[in-house]
């Protein structure tokens, strides 16, 4: 492919290249610059309050899903006589154990398939 | 932006043939900068991503207006009035009889010295598009800017 250009035509286009004045172009972008940045902050300082607010509103029923959550988790799946037996399975003997082992093993699968 | 800013203005006139439009665009093009200069990977390819940015922002406008699919050459409502306008005056008025797919490839070849394969590459057209969009242009562009053709060739002659 050729990219031969026609000399007279490039002259006129060097020729009609002018040199613009900074001065209020740059002004109004830097305008537009500080209006950006002044907007951006605004927005962090909104969701840093939205963010604030939601814990503090949400602080106290999270803090009781997850007790909730980590009492279900550990309650014994086998209800076992012996309590130093019971104490020593239920690291094991748990509703997270199957949990935990279930996804591992979709992930050891899910490696398997697409890796 | 100072050191840039002029060029960039430049190649926006070419392009849309507006001074208060390509002043315009030229303004999105470096705000669109400043927002994505993280994303620039290599510093010393400032001036290329500059012009890419200045490129899409053309595209973009041009798309706005439905322009890229009018294939037809514009009828140009005045002819070139050398000396009393100017060269880049004339040049833009010739340049904006053109459709906007052939005056963006005449525009990088001539303005910015690209290879086919550059504005190909740039601007997602067929590389024999380019070439035909830049000898129909250019071709255009001769019949209307005979009068400084004959004005150079007689400064090359004297």
């Amino acid at each position: 492919m050729t990219d031969d250009r026609d000399p007279k035509l490039q002259a006129l286009f060097a020729e009609a290249e002018e040199d613009l004045s900074a001065g209020d172009f740059t002004a109004n972008v830097m305008n537009d610059v500080a209006g950006l940045k002044r907007r951006a902050l605004i927005l962090r300082l909104c969701a840093g309050l939205a963010l604030v607010a939601c814990a503090w509103l949400l602080a106290m029923p999270l803090q009781d899903a997850a007790s909730h959550l980590s009492q279900g988790l550990m309650t014994p799946l086998i209800g076992l006589e012996n309590p130093l037996l019971a104490q020593l399975l239920l690291p094991l003997n748990n509703v997270a154990f199957p949990i935990a082992l279930a996804l591992l093993g979709l992930r050891f699968i899910r490696r398997r398939l697409f890796s | 932006m100072r050191r840039r800013q002029s060029w960039i203005r430049n190649l926006m006139r070419r392009c849309c043939g507006d001074p208060v439009l390509a002043d315009d665009l030229a303004q999105q093009v470096f705000l669109q900068a400043w927002r994505n200069i993280a994303r620039l990977q290599k510093p010393s390819s400032f001036g290329a991503w500059l012009k890419r940015l200045a490129i899409t922002a053309w595209l973009q406008h041009s798309r706005r207006n439905d322009a890229l699919r009018d294939a037809e050459v514009h009828e140009e409502a005045d002819l070139p009035h050398e000396g009393t306008t100017g060269v880049a005056m004339d040049l833009d008025r010739a340049l904006s009889t053109l459709p906007d797919p052939v005056r963006l490839c005449v525009v990088l070849s001539y303005h910015e010295r690209m290879t086919h394969g550059e504005i190909a590459e740039l601007t997602g057209l067929p590389p024999g598009t380019v070439k035909s969009h830049i000898r129909r242009g250019a071709e255009r562009l001769r019949q209307r800017l005979s009068a400084y053709r004959q004005t150079h060739s007689s400064e090359e002659l004297s």
